[in-house]
């Protein structure tokens, strides 16, 4: 069973989110509540605003599942429904021409440490 | 059978103040002839000064910092359908100051056909505009309360037993405020009595409770050194200060070393000029109430800037923030402390209603279904649980001085937080109605409103 990882759309204005960091490594298993991914979403990136709408996310993993290929890298801006990542329940299951599902994940905001200038 | 109609002609009625001869410019039309018109609903506006007798406008006159832009708009006493009369516009520049015609209280610039037999009073209402631009060069005749301003107020023009209400807080409190036209006429609208009411923005300083706490505490000793530091500082760094380092340091330096809750504020209404008023009320947010606000290495005072402004200011800047101060990370805890010493400063200037904003608790944006990778403390990690803990933080300060909390979180529920609050603080129209509402209902409960002005204003 291959498990997709797709950007699930965390904010209904939102359309996409800049991958900050990637939190997990190919061929690696990730155990329940692992941090995936952490998200910038933007909201201004649609509009000019004064004061964006600028939250943070983390994307975490809700079951455990191994990774077996990552689509996006750090720092790229990923559309929503686009494809991030492909797991499998186990780690040497073929991963063409099998089953595919969602990978069960949770999204919570989280806040940044403070940054100088 | 058709109700019988009948014209009403309307003057400017009556409108005097002491020692000073009040011009003022022609109309500005908000709404065009044949408009029918709300009961209240502001239909023009025009520019006026207090001029002593020579014509001039002294250094001593009232509304010091904001004669340039001291306006009046006229709003209709009953419901009608208006008839512009064609001399009371004259366009042009004639239009926007207010040195051309003199006030006339018998000058009828519109009538209204009403309904025979209603109520027919024989003037046009008033309501006053007034606010310090935030440099002169910041100069926007465009309408009313344009342009860039420290302060933006306006205030009932047909009484003087105000309550004045001010609002200190984040960008949300802009549209609570100041409405969808900018002008705050759904809030006097919807006032139960005769308001005054002051809206601060916080573009050149965000007003957390320790930063405004600090700035009351200032005197001009201790802002004259804040002054010397800074211009020591941006001046003395690596980089040459550019435009947008010049225009920053000039709000950043006047908002430090200015606070709106000393300030002169002078009213005009019917009953003349009145003394300048005391401030009965401010409403703050705790979502001015950030992580972390910088403190000020060698002076010890408090500052906090949203990172967006800052990020669009010059590096000279930047490096003044970075050099001369230093993060300070502040717990719940920290800012209920600031809050209970705001209320206290507060109290001590004679402010008798505190009302906090709280802040929205949930993200539909979140689906949670383990805190295992939060090895924090969760408040410190996730937004959603910090304001769980700043809601529960002010019911706890509730319990021991006397603070109103105005329940937004309870508001965005009720009304779907995904339509009318999507980020947690810019709200739809329908919800700032909803707040506004809530607050006037507040001070309304906390006798805010003396009993001789509680009733409807028209």
């Amino acid at each position: 069973m291959l498990l997709e990882l797709s950007l699930p759309l965390i904010n209904p204005h939102m359309a996409h989110a800049r991958v900050d960091s990637i939190l997990v490594r190919p061929d690696k298993k990730i155990a329940v509540g692992q941090a995936i991914l952490e998200l910038t979403v933007d909201l201004s990136d649609q509009f000019p605003h004064d004061c964006p709408p600028v939250s943070y996310y983390r994307l975490c993993a809700s079951e455990a599942a191994w990774l077996r290929h990552l689509a996006i890298a750090a720092g790229d801006k990923v559309a929503v429904g686009a494809l991030v990542a492909t797991f499998s329940k186990t780690s040497d299951e073929a991963v063409e021409n099998c089953d595919r599902r969602a990978l069960r994940t949770t999204v919570v905001g989280v806040t940044r440490q403070w940054q100088p200038w | 059978m058709a109700a019988l109609v009948t014209m009403l002609d309307l003057t400017l009625g009556p409108l005097t103040c002491d020692n000073f001869v009040i011009y003022r410019s022609g109309l500005r039309w908000l709404v065009s002839d044949g408009h029918v018109c709300r009961a209240g609903e502001p239909i023009a506006f025009c520019n006026i000064g207090l001029r002593s007798s020579d014509g001039k406008i002294r250094s001593t006159a009232p509304f010091p910092g904001e004669q340039t832009d001291l306006q009046l708009t006229l709003a209709a006493p009953m419901p009608g359908t208006l008839h512009q009369l064609p001399d009371a516009s004259r366009g042009g520049w004639l239009d926007q100051l207010d040195r051309y015609q003199h006030w006339s209280e018998r000058f009828v610039p519109g009538s209204l056909d009403i309904t025979a037999g209603a109520d027919n009073r024989s003037r046009w209402q008033l309501i006053f505009s007034a606010g310090e631009r935030m440099t002169e060069l910041a100069e926007d005749r465009s309408g009313r309360l344009t342009g860039w301003r420290r302060i933006r107020r306006a205030w009932h023009g047909e009484r003087s037993d105000h309550g004045t209400l001010v609002s200190l807080g984040t960008c949300e409190q802009n549209g609570i405020f100041l409405g969808e036209q900018h002008d705050f006429s759904e809030l006097l609208a919807a006032s139960p009595g005769s308001l005054h009411v002051i809206h601060v923005g916080d573009e050149n300083l965000v007003p957390a409770a320790g930063v405004l706490a600090d700035r009351m505490r200032r005197n001009v000793a201790t802002n004259a050194l804040l002054a010397a530091d800074m211009t020591q500082a941006v001046l003395g760094g690596p980089v040459t200060p550019g435009p947008a380092d010049w225009h920053y340091a000039g709000s950043a330096l006047s908002a430090l070393t200015r606070c709106p809750l000393s300030e002169r504020y002078d009213l005009l209404t019917r009953q003349g000029l009145s003394p300048p008023v005391a401030i009965n009320a401010v409403v703050l947010s705790v979502n001015a109430e950030p992580k972390v606000v910088l403190r000020h290495r060698k002076l010890g005072y408090r500052a906090y800037w949203h990172r967006f402004r800052v990020d669009t200011t010059g590096q000279a800047i930047r490096n003044w923030l970075n050099v001369s101060f230093e993060p300070l990370s502040r717990t719940i805890d920290d800012i209920q402390t600031d809050l209970r010493e705001l209320r206290k400063l507060l109290a001590e200037r004679g402010v008798k209603h505190v009302l906090i904003m709280n802040a929205l608790s949930t993200s539909g944006g979140e689906s949670i279904f383990t805190y295992a990778p939060f090895s924090q403390a969760l408040g410190d990690e996730l937004p959603s649980v910090r304001a769980k803990e700043l809601n529960l933080m002010l019911h706890d300060l509730a319990e021991e001085t006397d603070i109103a909390i105005v329940d937004v979180d309870s508001i965005a529920a009720g009304l779907g937080a995904a339509a009318h609050l999507p980020d947690g603080v810019h709200q739809s129209g329908p919800m700032q109605d909803e707040v506004r509402g809530e607050i006037l209902h507040i001070l309304e409960q906390r006798e805010f409103f003396a009993p001789a002005r509680a009733q409807t204003i028209s």
